[in-house]
């Protein structure tokens, strides 16, 4: 199975956030980032951040990571033992596989093989 | 950039700390999920009673100089029929532009040589890899967790474990589940003294095409 999430950006808030950027006051508008599953049942999830942050692409691919792990969670699989990869973006929807985690001490190229040749069904092993 | 001394809003807040809604200022306790332990996050809480005003002048960036970076070598690509396919190094490996960091308590600095993160370490039967070692000080960073990001987005990947040093003056990272080299989205850096490149990557076949020259940034959080 090809679980997709549509990822959106909007404005939240206009010209709501005041910040100092050299020694200059400024104001920017607040944005907010949803991810909504598509095709599966996990809640929608959203983070908030300033428009044009420094920070803006790390911050919120650790909002993502953290999205992932949660909609783990609520697939009741255990995010030690799996987890979300992503395989493919097309226009705002990112498609993800489920993969069990491999065992460290089975041998890599076998499981990259393995890996490649998926069928887009099912949980994966690498 | 900082936030500033003015009335504080909690939109500005979740500005420049991040958060979801419905927000409440409890989400931004000093070291939870949204707030960083950094001198610059000094006056705000790590508990109990938290104010909009304890915001004033604090800044979600460190005030160290907690990243690294250089430019990602070249690659070769090979792709089939599948979505994606492995890419790694071929020629050319890329430098630093920055290779120094700074403990979080601002207490030293250090240079970091070398980059290692590839299959062999991180699939080693106890899951560290080694992935930094440092010229001549042996430090605890202080850090926890890093971060990578790219100008391109194929590698704007993170990835959490244990930073620290050891007294080899080499920093390692641990604490990854047994997935091994898919701690995030299959991004591994390898290395060579001053130099790193991204060994193995997952790329889209049609739009994500390795190549040269991106930047590359790693963050220590």
């Amino acid at each position: 199975m090809i679980y997709k999430v549509k990822k959106t950006t909007q404005v939240y808030e206009i010209k709501t956030c005041e910040y100092i950027e050299n020694d200059i006051i400024k104001l920017e508008d607040l944005m907010i980032t949803f991810w909504s599953p598509q095709n599966f049942k996990g809640k929608e999830k959203n983070y908030l951040l300033r428009k044009n942050h420094d920070d803006w692409s790390i911050m919120h691919t650790k909002k993502q990571i953290k999205n992932e792990h949660e909609w783990l969670d609520e697939l009741n699989l255990d995010k030690d033992k799996f987890c979300f990869f992503q395989t493919t973006i097309v226009d705002d929807i990112t498609h993800y596989k489920i993969i069990e985690k491999i065992n460290p001490n089975n041998n890599k190229e076998a499981q990259w093989e393995t890996h490649t040749l998926d069928k887009d069904t099912g949980v994966y092993r690498l | 950039m900082a936030i500033g001394s003015g009335t504080l809003s909690l939109s500005t807040i979740a500005g420049e700390y991040g958060g979801s809604v419905p927000h409440n200022i409890s989400e931004y306790y000093r070291g939870g999920g949204n707030v960083p332990v950094s001198s610059n996050t000094s006056t705000i809480p790590s508990s109990g009673t938290i104010d909009l005003q304890d915001f004033q002048n604090t800044s979600n960036t460190a005030p160290t100089d907690a990243e690294f970076a250089g430019t990602v070598g070249s690659f070769y690509y090979s792709q089939g029929k599948s979505t994606f396919s492995n890419a790694g190094i071929g020629s050319g490996l890329g430098s630093f532009t920055d290779n120094s960091i700074t403990t979080k308590d601002g207490s030293s600095t250090v240079t970091v040589n070398n980059m290692r993160w590839n299959p062999e370490t991180i699939l080693s039967n106890d899951n560290t890899a080694k992935v930094l070692t440092s010229a001549g000080t042996n430090t605890t960073l202080g850090y926890s967790t890093w971060v990578v990001s790219n100008s391109a987005s194929q590698f704007n990947q993170s990835s959490s474990g244990s930073v620290f040093a050891d007294g080899n003056s080499s920093f390692y990272l641990s604490g990854f589940p047994s997935a091994g080299h898919v701690p995030a989205q299959n991004i591994e850096v390898g290395a060579g003294s001053g130099n790193f490149t991204v060994l193995t990557s997952t790329h889209n076949t049609t739009a994500q095409r390795a190549d040269n020259g991106f930047d590359l940034k790693i963050t220590l959080n």
